[in-house]
């Protein structure tokens, strides 16, 4: 993709990707996950998990899996209210920028009339 | 370099963390080492090297280096706008353009009113065109009218000059003045549809012209 995916982007989409499991997952299908929507390097998403582990949208707990234990990422209620909020963001931000790409008609319109003042 | 190898060379790396954290990334790349299968010693380097990755878990978290962790920041939104990208999410574009806040902000406040304003506009529009091709419309019926109406007058009244004199120099004396008010008639058609709608089309067509000129610079 070109276009930057800020610190508050990635958030979103691995919160909505934590989110999608109940039972929470585990980092490398997170990365996965992720890595299918945007262009991430594979060491790069721990940051994040860190991150919003600190910020008690995500806990951590540990269980058995193939003789060993795997540690997985769950999201917490602050977490589910803060992917709310990003996704009410998301919704507004890129209805606005849909307007202006598809050049909307009535906005149109009006730079017509504006325009019609200068003949 | 195999996974123990990758594991305490990167621990080292991290050995001025507090030791929660520590573990915390170690069992991190652990696990994504055994999911991911990069068991075998070639692979485990597209992780990147240990010093890499050791600078990618600090890169995002600034208190990590501190001695103790600090306290748990509020979550705020523009916590996040102020660190802009993730290193390694994308290696864009360093010169980013950002509209002024003001702007911003009048965009959003201006937005219905510019909604509504169109919305007006579009049904000005629209009215106008409708009254103009009705016009014409009515200038053409009202030519087709009187000169039927002045024919049938004309005929009716040379028909019966001669048993009802009056009456029939009356109807002849219509039919003439119908004529003549369908000649009128005929001047405002010409005028409405070979000259006044035209111009309004072309006007019309000049201003959506220039509109997506203007556009498209």
């Amino acid at each position: 993709m070109i276009f930057n995916t800020g610190a508050a982007l990635l958030d979103a989409i691995v919160l909505a990707v934590v989110n999608k499991d109940p039972e929470g997952t585990y980092g490398y299908r997170i990365t996965q996950d992720v890595r299918a929507i945007i262009e991430l390097s594979e060491s790069t998403l721990y940051p994040v998990l860190r991150r919003l582990m600190k910020d008690e949208c995500l806990v951590v707990y540990d269980r058995e899996f193939s003789g060993r234990n795997r540690r997985y990422y769950k999201i917490t209620e602050k977490g589910r209210a803060q992917l709310n909020m990003y996704v009410g963001e998301w919704f507004t931000y890129s209805k606005k920028l849909n307007r202006i790409f598809t050049g909307d008609s009535l906005v149109y319109t009006f730079k017509g009339e504006e325009e019609k003042t200068y003949d | 370099m195999t996974k123990e190898e990758f594991l305490s060379k990167l621990e080292a790396q991290l050995s001025d963390m507090p030791e929660k954290d520590r573990e915390d990334a170690l069992k991190y790349y652990a696990d994504y080492i055994d999911d991911a299968g990069l068991d075998e010693e070639s692979s485990i380097s597209e992780l990147g090297s240990p010093e890499s990755v050791a600078a990618t878990i600090r890169s995002e978290s600034g208190d990590a280096i501190e001695p103790k962790p600090l306290e748990n920041p509020p979550v705020d939104a523009n916590a996040y706008a102020q660190s802009d990208s993730v290193p390694g999410a994308e290696a864009g574009n360093p010169s980013k353009k950002r509209m002024p806040a003001w702007a911003i902000v009048l965009i959003t406040v201006l937005s219905p009113v510019m909604l509504a304003l169109g919305i007006v506009a579009l049904v000005l529009l629209f009215v106008l065109i409708v009254l103009v091709i009705t016009l014409c419309l009515l200038s053409v019926v009202l030519f087709t009218a009187l000169l039927i109406a002045g024919i049938v007058a004309l005929v009716t009244g040379v028909s019966m000059i001669v048993s009802f004199p009056a009456a029939g120099l009356l109807s002849v004396g219509s039919g003439f003045v119908c004529l003549a008010l369908s000649a009128l008639a005929l001047i405002l058609t010409v005028l409405a549809c070979g000259r006044f709608l035209p111009g309004f089309f072309k006007l019309l067509f000049l201003w959506t012209k220039k509109n997506k000129t203007a556009e498209e610079v």
